[in-house]
């Protein structure tokens, strides 16, 4: 028998606003990279998912502190609202990394250029976005263990894709080079910002931060 | 509706008038005993010897008064120490096996009749010194009181909260400082009725004097082992005799042995105030 | 004697029911440790195990050994009542003598201890004692007051006065906010943190909140066994036993 308290509704509610964060930034992703791939540019659309992004990051902050007043929560509770204050953060970021790589898209003239490798990576990362959303929201310590994992792989096509650049350097026109590692480092943060929501569902399942590696 | 109304009315009149008759013999012999009485009650009467039979106005019943005196200080002193330690025990270690049996016969005790108590008396204290004494009846009073007394003061000790005895050990010290010291200042009102109550039993107990003191009126005081009068002794001598005169001094005899009783009562509710918990 | 109270393997019976389990405890000098757990998991029992006034109750049974300061309470050299001295106890519902005055609430213990040798003596440690529970300010110019008169808060303060004055070197409080209204509780509260200066406090709690607020160190007790020991902002954010997860977070009767 499971009892209903009354920081329970509220804390339903905080996750459900991280719920609509992390669809809104998987598809604030989505259509950035699509800009870049496709050259079809979803500027207003991005802009207006990152703002809603900014926007559920400051009530969801309101929400933490209102039920950290009205409740003093503990234990797993405690631990559970400072996660959302956290993970907020970081989808607001990859919200922001989103715009950010829609209008590298714009700026930069990117028809013709060669994306292959970037695309391989940019499908790892959209699997670790879209993962760690739901990780978090059903706090599975499995899953987020995976996603953690899949970071290694992302260094390793980082680097590659680094050398890569810099080999083909000569060969390439400049605003292939300039877009490719602009969107290269935007891919590596919003990477990390996936991981740290990763750390957080250890955070709230065994209150430490490190996920073990097996 | 208004038949309700008329049928309350009617019962709390009922209600009330029995209570009024239930008090009404307390109200009857007090006056009685006044009327009859007051009037021949001075100074002298309170010291002097009685009159003889046929007497004139002089006389008194100075003998049976300090003879009744000293009875309630010996058997209260006797009875009310004994009643107050065993109803300290009875409260305070009640579970024990002794504590269950000594209630028992404490309560048994209570319903006694205290002629029984006299014979008893006169066999234990009287026969073995050939004579009656003072002592005896005494002793016999002291025997009707303890038992009162003691449940008296088991149920004093029994209401006080068991939160103030806790707060009263945990100041260190022994059980006899806490019961004898803190607990008996708590539950002074009780036992200070409970006493008192012994007190009056000892002024106006008849039965447990009839084989034990004799009676006299000869002198005021000859020793413990002599007899010795009491005030009610002399109102059953005195009212059973064919002399108009001692029927007057019974009636006065009377009258100051109420006296006495409703003064103790007084006194003692007034001085000793009830401890709000 | 590193640790003020240290409790080893002390079982408790009422009668045939086991109430403390093997209990063992240990309890840090100068610090407010708070034992809590739901209604009937035998707090109460424990405290008083700590000043033997536990032996009261006809029914119960004591095995183990409860070491304060440095010596074993239970032992045969040790009198119950010097044990009662060393550590002194404020209940949940205030009691005062009531037929005494506020003066002699405090004064009386000391008296009957013979720790004065003076009437001065004994007016400057009433004052000392009133003064370091927040008391004396309030009633100074009314000490022959009747106890009965103060306020629940006010009657609260004073028990605690009454327990200083004996020089404890342990205040055990059992619940002692649980019958206050909140303005009152805070101020004993508050009054908790200033004597974990002087003394080693250990309170018993009902409400997991007030041990949280109010205590550097916390065991939760369950059903007569020490279910956790900690620091309490340990315990409070990663507790370690699911059992005391749902104690904190309310999930708990």
């Amino acid at each position: 028998m499971s009892v209903r308290r009354p920081l329970d509704t509220g804390v339903e509610r905080l996750k459900g606003i991280i719920g609509d964060m992390a669809a809104a930034a998987v598809e604030a992703f989505r259509r950035a990279m699509e800009s870049v791939f496709t050259g079809k540019v979803a500027l207003e659309d991005v802009r207006m998912l990152s703002e809603q992004l900014r926007f559920m990051r400051e009530e969801s902050g309101q929400l933490a502190i209102e039920l950290i007043a009205r409740f003093q929560p503990v234990a797993t509770d405690l631990r559970r609202i400072r996660s959302c204050l956290q993970v907020s953060y970081d989808l607001s970021r990859i919200g922001r990394y989103s715009l950010d790589i829609c209008e590298t898209s714009i700026l930069v003239p990117v028809m013709g250029c060669d994306f292959s490798k970037l695309r391989q990576l940019y499908i790892i990362v959209l699997y670790m976005v879209r993962e760690v959303g739901r990780a978090f929201i059903f706090e599975d310590l499995d899953l987020a263990k995976k996603v953690r994992e899949l970071d290694d792989d992302v260094d390793a096509l980082y680097d590659d894709y680094l050398k890569g650049l810099l080999e083909r350097g000569q060969k390439d026109n400049p605003p292939c080079l300039i877009a490719g590692t602009l969107v290269l480092r935007y891919l590596e943060r919003i990477a990390d910002h996936a991981c740290y929501i990763a750390d957080a569902v250890s955070y709230i399942r065994t209150g430490s931060l490190e996920i073990e590696k097996e | 509706m208004i038949a309700r109304k008329v049928k309350n009315k009617i019962m709390i009149g009922l209600i009330g008038l029995l209570a009024i008759v239930s008090a009404a013999p307390l109200f009857a012999i007090i006056a009685s005993i006044y009327v009859n009485g007051a009037r021949i009650i001075s100074p002298r009467f309170l010291v002097d010897f009685p009159p003889p039979p046929l007497g004139g106005s002089d006389g008194g019943i100075g003998p049976a008064l300090v003879g009744t005196l000293i009875l309630m200080a010996l058997s209260i002193l006797i009875g009310g120490g004994l009643g107050l330690f065993t109803g300290i025990f009875l409260s305070e270690y009640g579970h024990h096996i002794l504590s269950h049996y000594t209630r028992l016969s404490l309560q048994i005790m209570v319903e006694f009749p205290t002629v029984i108590i006299g014979l008893f008396a006169y066999a234990v204290l009287v026969l073995p010194l050939r004579s009656f004494n003072a002592f005896a009846g005494a002793f016999a009073l002291a025997i009707v009181i303890i038992p009162y007394v003691a449940l008296q003061v088991r149920e004093a000790y029994a209401s006080i909260p068991y939160s103030l005895k806790e707060a009263a050990y945990s100041l260190g010290v022994s059980p006899f400082v806490v019961n004898l010291r803190i607990l008996l200042s708590v539950a002074r009102r009780g036992v200070a009725t409970a006493l008192l109550v012994g007190l009056a039993r000892a002024a106006g107990e008849t039965a447990p004097l009839l084989f034990t003191i004799l009676g006299t009126t000869l002198s005021y005081f000859e020793g413990l082992d002599k007899p010795i009068g009491a005030v009610p002794l002399l109102i059953y001598n005195f009212a059973l005799s064919p002399y108009e005169r001692w029927h007057e001094v019974a009636w006065g005899a009377a009258a100051v042995l109420l006296t006495i009783i409703l003064a103790l009562f007084i006194v003692t509710r007034s001085l000793v105030k009830e401890v709000k918990l | 004697m590193r640790w003020a109270v240290d409790v080893r393997n002390l079982n408790v019976w009422y009668g045939l029911k086991h109430v403390l389990k093997n209990v063992s405890l240990r309890i840090p000098r100068n610090m407010v440790f708070a034992i809590m757990g739901p209604s009937g998991c035998g707090k109460s029992t424990l405290l008083r195990a700590m000043n033997r006034l536990l032996e009261l109750n006809p029914l119960a049974k004591v095995e183990g050994e409860v070491w304060i300061n440095g010596v074993n309470i239970y032992s045969d050299e040790v009198d119950p009542m010097d044990a009662r001295r060393l550590a002194g106890m404020v209940f949940q519902v205030p009691n005062p003598f009531p037929h005494l005055s506020i003066y002699e609430n405090v004064a009386l213990g000391p008296k009957l201890n013979g720790i004065v040798r003076s009437k001065k003596e004994l007016d400057e440690l009433v004052e000392w004692a009133l003064r370091k529970a927040y008391l004396w300010d309030e009633v100074k110019d009314e000490l022959k007051k009747p106890a009965a008169r103060l306020s629940g808060g006010q009657q609260q303060r004073l028990c605690i006065a009454r327990t200083l004055a004996l020089k404890p070197k342990i205040i055990l409080m059992d619940e002692p906010t649980a019958n206050l209204d909140p303005v009152a509780a805070s101020k004993i509260e508050e009054l908790m943190l200033e004597l974990k200066e002087d003394y080693t406090v250990v309170i018993v709690t009902h409400n997991p909140q007030q041990a949280a607020r109010v205590s550097d160190y916390v065991a939760f007790l369950y059903m007569g066994e020490v279910i956790e020991v900690g620091e309490t902002s340990n315990v409070f954010t990663t507790p370690k036993h699911e059992l005391t997860e749902k104690y904190v977070v309310g999930k708990m009767g």
